[in-house]
């Protein structure tokens, strides 16, 4: 019976082609409307994903699938599969989304497009949901590039400004190359298993046979091949989830308006590829290297993106380090083949973050639309239940309180197994509470006194409302899940965290003068310099290969061709000189031509007899 | 199938018609009614073309895969005057015929001309009676192409296509046009030698092996199993349906002509003749010499790949937004190109998809790039920006469209290019599994220059002095949108195209 309403997750879609439909026809919906019927699709979503995950605790995985290619007995299948993890990361989904599109009616009230905004958000919404509750990996694909796709329009919603227009080109660039690397893995892997098995049903790769699909890719694959395939799924997922080689991209995503990055880039679409590991864990799992590797990169993430975040001065840039950071920490609970814990910590990490984004978004607004902390401060002072949940959410990143007190525990009882990882948890961990509280107090306690100066940003009661209603929401849910979750200890670390935000009081809200480093300080500013390298890349390295190809278009065909109409003049120009008027000359032509014509007309001839046969 | 109404020679012969009626004195100079007339009569034609593929539902002529050659269409019909007994003698026959294949290239010509002939009215402003009637006939011509029986006759019609298309190359297009259409009609020529000789090779290799003349490409049953032979007929009839494709060394006319003729004409140049080439390389290389084409499919492979990488690098590194559509189609045949040589059902289906896709996409693109050309007077993207705040409706079908480029699911590039990537893999050559990871690592090319195309004339502020263009009027919002809809349903729908191809 639940499959059959698989039709409710594609309601936001027909939304968005109703809305995107009648503007083309030069019919704006109204504001209110858009906002309460998109509001209304993504309630509908949330409920039946609630009693997805109502009905999973209780009954075996749903699946129901139709075919969309079909060629011989080669099918290629789209449809719904409902099971724990879908239905706990649907909802999950659907709640962000909610309190997203109620902080946008706030947030993007100026806005005259609002409607093609709700049409995106709509669009993702959708998107995002398909890729969830996708049934195989055909079907995962699809959408792993369309969810792409609705970011890359959702970056460039401001098409007007050129910084957003080519942030918003050079992240769906990145995420082309993650969604190749996805392609490549999925032919490998559908290959094999068609091949050796001969089910072609099995071509879509479902997840439901996901136990007969590894062991016969382990049997017809050679342990390297074996691994590469693993990898170049690891690669995918990275790139979606923002981990190291690959995190610059979030940075450039921040230039989308900030709910986009509340709902994009801080909680669903960087849990696409965490997500789609713990779907293909069976898999990765038989490959030792390929989940060491995994370890790696979430460490190397959370590490280097903490330090980043550290230095930076622009609010969303920090929270986008961050989000990084923390899914670096799911990765390593995948490394540690948890995949369990790596979902709750997801789940946590995507309500909090999705908050903080909420608090920094109002602290946006009341700066004028600046983004730099340098000049924020005090903010506590004019909003109070803002400072209140910037603090819930603040502790349960840092792993002190709330509920990112039991998955941050949760990891560490994973991981601190010997002395070396304990410290470079601690470290980790440090370095979260560092940053997050050093935001803290300098945006709303901070030193400066003369921050709002002259004319504020103007609240009407409605915007209060709409803050508050979308924030509080997430908090009591961030208080909630820490109810629901089983509780951590109390541990060494937890102390030091403690002492790190009393560090962090006297550093950014005394008089203390602050020296910079001079040479590591420039380095994290830059984020490592990873988005230079991509940038280098495209307009450099491809670029004056581009113009080598062009060179060779020109000068090299090009010259042949020049050459091919020279000698065909030269030529005119040759049997021209020929005609003399000269009676003796013609003969002897005649008579040779006629001599060269005989002689070739019998070579040819024997040669056909002899190579055709008759 | 009532073959009472479905009749071959009305099918192609009714734009003949349609062309003396224009050109007759009966409509004097009335260019409304001349409009108006070819509009109507084109959907017309079109809607009597779909029927041969709504009305047949369980007769298939497939082309089968490897040795066997015999290839039985369903339904074939003769042309009373011109097929004669002096021609039967030397074993021609002026006869016609459908097979699945066919009719899809059929219902993609009609399509094609329907929308190149309702967008014309935007930029063709003069000679307008000349215009409509090269386009009929250029139409009739590229039917008869599409599905004509016999060697010599396709050959005939294969050199007769370049009149028309000469002369409206040259009498519409910018003042570089002549040159460019005597470059298209040189290349072409060029190649008609390698093919004229081709064509020859296999009627005199069939007289040789069998006793009797026969110029039947459906007939000819290649008993020879020489494979020199074959493999020397391959590579002469390559050469001359590579020009068309076009493959990359023999490409230099493409850009030329598709940017110096006017947009319709762009339109029908780069979805329905470059198809012509992919065309005969099924019906002669693959149909008549499958051990031929076996042989050389390694070959054809690497050039397929040369052609999307080299394409999609020209197409990068274009200032003029025109050329960059024109080079984009080189890479995008290279990708039907690749499904072609792997030889296999699944590649040879998203193949042809690809084809009936890039077909749909490039006449959105050159009509994209038609429209702005006619609004800002230029195609240089360093002097265009931010269009998209003046006119978002462009905007919205310019993103559906390129995303449709890129190869984005649910729109109708995906289907193609996964199916040949996906066929490539899947074939017997082990090389061809190595072609296929290639070409997943270019589709990121595909995005680079489509992107870098879209971002410069459409984001950013827009000048000063451009502030006050209108958006797209009526009739451009109906080609766009016509379009717009074919891409989403058949990106949605594949199984309309599939299934009419797969056994």
């Amino acid at each position: 019976m639940l499959e059959n309403f698989y039709w409710i997750i594609l309601i936001p879609l027909w939304l968005a082609l109703i809305i995107i439909s009648a503007k083309f026809a030069g019919y704006n919906l109204s504001k209110k409307n858009t906002v309460i019927l998109s509001t209304l699709s993504t309630i509908l979503t949330g409920l039946y994903s609630g009693y997805c995950c109502f009905y999973t605790f209780f009954h075996a995985p749903v699946e129901s699938t139709f075919n969309f290619i079909k060629i011989g007995n080669l099918e290629f299948n789209l449809g719904i599969y409902i099971d724990s993890y879908s239905s706990i990361i649907g909802l999950t989904i659907s709640v962000i989304t909610f309190a997203v599109y109620i902080y946008s009616a706030f947030y993007m009230r100026d806005e005259k497009d609002l409607s093609r905004f709700y049409a995106l958000l709509n669009i993702f919404n959708s998107t995002m949901l398909g890729f969830i509750f996708s049934p195989n990996l055909f079907q995962s694909f699809i959408f792993w590039e369309l969810i792409g796709v609705a970011s890359y329009l959702l970056i460039g919603y401001w098409y007007k400004k050129q910084q957003a227009a080519n942030d918003a080109k050079r992240t769906f660039l990145i995420h082309i190359l993650g969604d190749m690397c996805f392609l490549a893995g999925f032919i490998i892997v559908s290959y094999c298993v068609t091949d050796l098995t001969q089910a072609m049903e099995l071509a879509s790769l479902p997840f439901s046979e996901l136990k007969i699909i590894v062991v016969t890719l382990y049997g017809a694959t050679t342990p390297l091949l074996y691994t590469i395939v693993c990898l170049l799924f690891i690669v995918a997922a990275l790139i979606k989830s923002a981990q190291f080689p690959a995190n610059s991209w979030l940075i450039n995503a921040m230039s989308a308006p900030t709910p986009v990055s509340a709902l994009i880039h801080s909680s669903t679409l960087v849990l696409t590829g965490a997500f789609l590991l713990i779907r293909l864990f069976p898999m990765i799992a038989m490959d030792r290297f390929s989940v060491f590797i995994i370890l790696c990169i979430g460490l190397i993430t959370a590490i280097i993106t903490s330090i980043a975040a550290m230095v930076q001065t622009n609010i969303k840039r920090i929270l986008a380090y961050s989000t990084s950071s923390q899914i670096g920490l799911v990765f390593v609970s995948l490394g540690l083949y948890s995949p369990t814990v790596a979902t709750v910590y997801l789940v946590a990490h995507a309500c909090i973050k999705a908050m903080l984004f909420m608090c920094s978004g109002v602290a946006i607004k009341l700066n004028r639309d600046s983004q730099n902390i340098i000049f924020m401060g005090k903010l506590r002072e004019c909003m109070p239940v803002v400072a209140i949940c910037f603090i819930i959410g603040a502790l349960s990143l840092s792993g002190i309180g709330f509920c990112g007190f039991n998955a941050k525990h949760m990891i560490s009882d994973l991981f601190c197994f010997s002395c070396f990882n304990s410290i470079l948890f601690g470290l980790i961990s440090i370095l979260t509470t560092f940053y997050i509280f050093r935001l803290y107090f300098i945006v709303f306690e901070g030193k400066n006194t003369s921050v709002f100066v002259g004319e504020p940003y103007k609240l009407t009661p409605l915007s209060y409302k709409l803050i508050y209603t979308s924030i509080i929401f997430l908090a009591v849910i961030a208080i909630g899940l820490s109810l629901i979750l089983p509780a951590g200890k109390f541990c060494i670390i937890y102390l030091l965290n403690v002492l790190t935000i009393v560090l962090c009081y006297f550093l950014y809200n005394t008089n203390i003068k602050l020296k910079k480093i001079p040479v590591l300080y420039n380095i994290a500013l830059n984020g490592f310099f990873i988005n230079r390298i991509y940038y280098w890349g495209e307009t450099i390295v491809y670029k004056y290969l581009c113009v080598t190809a062009s060179f060779i278009d020109t000068y090299i065909i090009g010259g042949v061709e020049y050459f091919i109409k020279l000698s065909t003049i030269l030529l005119s120009k040759i049997e021209h000189s020929l005609q003399t008027n000269n009676f003796q000359s013609y003969i002897s032509y005649g008579v040779w031509t006629f001599i060269l014509t005989i002689g070739a007309f019998i070579s040819i001839y024997t040669f056909l007899m002899q190579t055709f046969g008759v | 199938m009532d073959t009472n109404i479905l009749s071959i020679p009305i099918l192609i012969l009714l734009p003949l018609i349609a062309a003396g009626i224009i050109a007759s004195p009966l409509l004097y100079n009335n260019s409304i009614f001349t409009r108006r007339f070819a509009k109507g009569f084109s959907i017309l034609h079109f809607f009597y073309a779909s029927m041969f593929f709504l009305l047949n539902t369980t007769n298939k002529s497939l082309l089968t895969f490897g040795t066997s050659n015999s290839h039985e269409p369903y339904l074939t019909s003769r042309i009373p005057l011109l097929d004669n007994a002096i021609l039967h003698q030397i074993g021609i026959h002026v006869t016609f015929s459908l097979d699945n294949l066919s009719i899809l290239m059929v219902i993609l010509t009609t399509l094609v001309f329907t929308i190149t002939i309702v967008a014309a009215k935007l930029f063709i402003k003069e000679h307008i009676k000349m215009f409509y009637s090269l386009i009929f006939i250029l139409e009739s011509i590229l039917l008869m192409i599409f599905t004509t029986n016999d060697m010599f006759v396709f050959f005939t019609l294969w050199e007769l296509e370049l009149i028309p298309m000469y002369f409206l190359i040259s009498m519409w297009g910018n003042k570089n046009a002549k040159a460019s259409a005597t470059k298209f009609v040189l290349y072409t020529f060029g190649g008609s030698l390698f093919l004229l000789l081709g064509i020859l090779l296999i009627y005199y290799t069939n007289f040789a092996t069998s006793g009797v003349f026969s110029a039947d490409i459906n007939q000819i049953s290649f008993l020879t199993k020489n494979p020199l032979i074959q493999i020397i007929i391959s590579v002469l009839l390559l050469i001359g349906f590579g020009v068309k494709i076009p493959i990359v060394p023999m490409h230099r006319w493409l850009a030329d002509a598709h940017t110096d003729a006017i947009t319709p004409v762009s339109m029908i140049l780069a979805a329905i003749l470059l198809k012509l080439g992919v065309y005969g390389l099924i019906r002669f290389n693959m149909q008549i010499l499958p051990l031929g084409f076996t042989i050389l499919a390694p070959i054809i492979g690497i050039l397929a790949i040369v052609n999307i990488i080299y394409g999609a690098m020209l197409a990068y590194n274009q200032k003029n937004i025109k050329k960059v559509v024109a080079y984009s189609s080189i890479s995008q045949m290279g990708i039907i190109l690749l499904g072609i040589a792997t030889l296999n059902q699944i590649a040879y289906i998203g193949s042809v998809f690809h084809m009936i896709s890039h077909a749909l996409v490039v006449m959105g693109l050159f009509m994209i790039v038609g429209i702005v050309k006619q609004r800002f007077k230029t195609h240089n993207m360093k002097r265009l920006s931010g269009i998209a705040s003046v006119m978002p409706r462009l905007y919205g079908f310019s993103v559906l469209i390129s995303l449709a480029a890129i190869g984005i699911p649910f729109l109708s590039g995906f289907i193609g290019e996964f199916l040949n990537i996906y066929g490539a893999f899947n074939s017997v050559m082990s090389i061809f599994k190595l072609f296929a990871l290639i070409t997943v690592a270019v589709l990121v090319l595909s995005a680079l220059y489509i992107l870098n195309l879209i971002h410069e004339i459409f984001m950013g502020s827009i000048p000063e002095k451009y502030k006050h263009v209108q958006d797209i009027a009526v009739h451009e919002f109906l080609v766009l949108s016509a379009i717009s809809l074919l891409i989403v349903i058949l990106g949605c729908c594949p199984f309309v195209i599939i299934n009419f191809l797969s056994p």
